[in-house]
């Protein structure tokens, strides 16, 4: 059991950390660290994602035990791969936190960590929900907080804020939805 | 469309291989224990629940997509409606990521009077859990008790903001205004009323048989099954885990002052029960060492004019003032690309704040990591081959609170 008043044997920092994760990817997998007020976070590949958790999680003397949370961020218009998966991990041994990071595109999956972590279930689940994020083993990807007859993800950048007269244009098939429910939306004037 | 009955009661018999006949039961999301709206899809052998799971998501409001579309000052009022028992400690953790964004401090005594004020706001919310979650196990005076005592920490915050609930007194940088002398009083009845009253409640439950009965070994989570689980905040520490977010990563005062993290040992019922009842006492420890060490005067907020809004005198009175004033409060300020993750320790666990800027007035994600959503999820674990009954004392316990769950 982790005890947060055990003496640690050694002087462990992030650095030590980062050279984990890096022996841990791949051969020519990405890995990317940089630094931010005093927060570091990897980039890596959705390939090396579950052996990178295993690593931390299980690996002495740092043992990430809490994986504190699971989301991710939608940046519609830039180059690279369009969504942003975060995990944020936590030692309660080091006193250590440190963020993982994978790029994906709307057609591509991660690996889930819910084998790993219990936690990762609903958290992931709500990613799904939220994202339209695919997590690859996950015993039931199901929506969690919206309806489940829903079939767009309200935190991607291009869904809208709130219905407006153009709407039916804008985004037709959420409209389409939104009359299926018997919602007046697109009615309101703005 | 079905409709809803309070507790509707489907009685589905389904022939299992084994001959046995379990039946579904829906509870919720309309039923007075489940604080707020939450709905369980219980699975009963009996009176025994095999397997439950909780449906969530009748109160989302898209709070995150909605601090999207708001400039950083603009998002607060919102925030008050994430955990609207301790409506600030939302606004705190928010101003304090968009705080590390930015690199900038809070003075002195706004930083004290952030602390002081977190564990008020930590023990109005203990107040609340208590009386409700005592009630349902049948003690119905506590909860009045209970209710007394949390409108003595909600006048505290009418003094300071004009209102009780929602006060959207934190802002980034410091806070809307400094706090009148009149509030110093009301603190000081605090401190000296409290401790009679939480000796009280110890007094009222403690020894009480029926409590007793229906608390000990009920819900019982292992320290490893916890933590596998993502729980925070007293429900994993009643676990045994020594781990409490203003020890190991301290933020505002809570290096500077002197208060003991409660630690259970066997996570069930009544431990949680425990740990949060020692929790008022160490709130109201720090409540008091706030009040000694605390500056008798001196600025607030940070930066004003660049951040915060600059004092109704100077604005009334200077062209500098003026702009400044006008400038925030059409425009907002710009916060440095970068992001940041922040966590707290509210009164239901960890709450993080992981922001993301893209150089703008607005923040481009902000994402709250929800300690009820993610505790609610071990409600199942907990529940597994006990009785109908032990599941209200275990949603009770776990100080499950629908606003932020669904956010």
């Amino acid at each position: 059991m982790p005890d947060q008043s055990a003496e640690t044997p050694e002087n462990v920092d992030v650095r030590h950390v980062l050279d984990l994760i890096k022996e841990t990817v791949s051969g020519d997998g990405r890995f990317e660290a940089s630094e931010f007020r005093d927060e570091t976070r990897v980039i890596i590949d959705p390939e090396d994602l579950l052996a990178v958790a295993r690593a931390l999680k299980d690996t002495e003397p740092f043992y990430f035990l809490h994986l504190s949370d699971v989301t991710a961020v939608d940046y519609p218009d830039r180059d690279a791969p369009r969504f942003d998966v975060v995990y944020q991990f936590y030692s309660f041994k080091q006193n250590l936190r440190i963020r993982l990071k994978l790029q994906v595109d709307e057609d591509e999956s991660v690996p889930s960590l819910t084998p790993l972590w219990s936690t990762a279930n609903w958290l992931e689940r709500e990613c799904y929900d939220m994202f339209g994020v695919e997590f690859d083993g996950h015993p039931k990807l199901e929506r969690i907080l919206m309806p489940k007859a829903t079939t767009s993800h309200p935190l991607r950048k291009d869904y809208p804020l709130s219905p407006r007269k153009n709407y039916q244009q804008r985004r037709p098939e959420v409209a389409q939805e939104a009359e299926e429910w018997g919602e007046d939306f697109g009615h309101h004037p703005r | 469309m079905r409709t809803l009955a309070i507790t509707r009661a489907e009685a589905r018999p389904e022939e299992e291989s084994d001959g046995k006949r379990t039946m579904t039961l829906n509870m919720g999301p309309q039923h007075p224990s489940t604080h707020g709206v939450l709905r369980l899809n219980l699975e009963l052998d009996g009176e025994i629940v095999t397997d439950m799971e909780p449906k969530i998501g009748y109160l989302h409001r898209g709070i995150e997509k909605m601090a999207e579309n708001k400039q950083y000052q603009q998002v607060f009022p919102w925030l008050d409606r994430v955990d609207y028992l301790e409506s600030d400690m939302n606004n705190l953790g928010f101003a304090m990521a968009v705080e590390k964004l930015l690199d900038v401090e809070v003075p002195e005594r706004g930083q004290w009077i952030r602390t002081m004020l977190s564990e008020v706001l930590r023990m109005g919310a203990h107040f609340i859990w208590l009386g409700t979650s005592v009630m349902e196990l049948g003690a119905m005076s506590v909860f009045m008790y209970a209710m007394r005592d949390r409108e003595l920490t909600y006048d505290m915050m009418e003094i300071i903001s004009g209102m009780r609930i929602n006060t959207t007194f934190f802002r980034v940088g410091g806070m809307r205004k400094d706090v009148p002398p009149e509030f110093f009083d009301k603190v000081d009845e605090f401190i000296e009323v409290m401790p009679e009253r939480i000796d009280e409640y110890e007094q009222l439950l403690n020894n009480n048989p029926i409590f007793l009965d229906r608390t000990k070994g009920v819900g019982q989570l292992g320290a490893e099954e916890a933590i596998d689980l993502g729980l925070t905040g007293p429900a994993l520490r009643a676990c045994g885990v020594n781990w409490d977010i203003r020890k190991s990563e301290p933020y505002l005062k809570f290096d500077e002052v002197d208060f003991r993290v409660p630690v259970g040992e066997n996570g069930d019922v009544f431990d949680r029960y425990l740990c949060r009842i020692e929790e008022l006492r160490q709130s109201l420890s720090i409540i008091k060492q706030c009040r000694e060490k605390m500056p008798e005067d001196g600025p607030i907020n940070a930066e004003p004019g660049k951040i915060s809004l600059p004092s109704r005198s100077k604005m009334k009175t200077t062209m500098e003032g003026l702009i400044h004033h006008f400038k925030l409060v059409t425009e907002g300020f710009k916060v440095p690309e970068g992001e940041v993750y922040s966590p707290i320790e509210t009164s239901k666990g960890e709450q993080g704040w992981y922001v993301v800027s893209d150089g703008t007035n607005k923040p481009h994600r902000v994402r709250i990591r929800p300690p009820c959503f993610v505790n609610l999820q071990s409600l199942a674990e907990m529940c597994e081959g006990e009785t109908i009954a032990d599941v209200i004392a275990n949603i009770g316990s776990l100080d499950i609170m629908m606003g932020e769950t669904d956010r």
